[in-house]
């Protein structure tokens, strides 16, 4: 398999996240927390769209987990608008 | 079926929570066809990304959220200044929120057009607008 080397600039607090998610997760380093990342990503889209949904919803209760119901949500959002 | 989907049911494309499956099963069944056809307002999309950023989820989830919302055969109608005039009047006659009006005015535009069955929400302000809007709740769709 031939492989190609890709740099990029990250933002401090980017750069921290990704030294708390690597050290958490156990990845090796942070290259292969960022290698781990682009491949869940572009397998994402090429999943079937049921599949993809689904793990979509997954990702979005491990990275930013809630304990809002939607109904919550949706009434701080009329809540927002009468303000 | 041939559903509108309110933001109170998309936004559960994203949340674990009861009815979660049962949307990602309709979506399913709207992208197959086969008798199933999703409708919304363009302005869904923001309602939708607001309640993400309000759960606290990052710029760059809820980028990905909208991106698959619109991947799918779900039809997002534009907000016409016909539909608007059709709000206001649900606003001057009911006890209701504006953009809850204008989910209201658009599923009415789009009623007989796309012959439409029902309002899909989970939002208890619509049970007012019962005397002009056939809704619906996930609890009450039936899959084949």
């Amino acid at each position: 398999m031939t492989t190609a080397s890709v740099a990029t600039k990250l933002t401090r607090e980017e750069n921290e996240l990704l030294e708390k998610l690597a050290k958490e997760y156990g990845f090796l380093s942070k290259s292969e927390a960022i290698r781990s990342a682009i491949r869940l990503y572009l397998d994402l889209f090429s999943l079937e769209p049921k599949d993809r949904l689904r793990m979509l919803r997954l990702i979005n209760e491990l990275i930013a987990p809630s304990r809002k119901t939607v109904s919550e949500l949706m009434e701080e959002l009329h809540a927002e608008e009468e303000a | 079926m041939r559903l509108y989907l309110d933001p109170s049911v998309l936004v559960k494309l994203f949340k674990s929570e009861p009815g979660s499956d049962t949307m990602v099963e309709m979506i399913t069944a709207i992208d197959e066809g086969k008798g199933w056809a999703g409708f919304t307002s363009q302005w869904s999309a923001l309602e939708v990304a607001r309640a993400l950023k309000k759960d606290g989820k990052p710029r760059e989830l809820i980028l990905l959220d909208l991106r698959e919302l619109r991947r799918h055969r779900i039809s997002f109608t534009q907000i016409r200044s016909d539909v608007l005039k059709v709000a206001e009047d649900v606003i001057v006659e009911h006890e209701i929120y504006a953009s809850d009006a204008l989910h209201a005015a658009t599923f009415k535009s789009l009623e007989k057009p796309e012959r439409l069955d029902a309002f899909l929400c989970d939002d208890a302000h619509f049970l007012k607008l019962g005397s002009i809007l056939k809704t619906v709740t996930l609890d009450e769709v039936k899959f084949p």
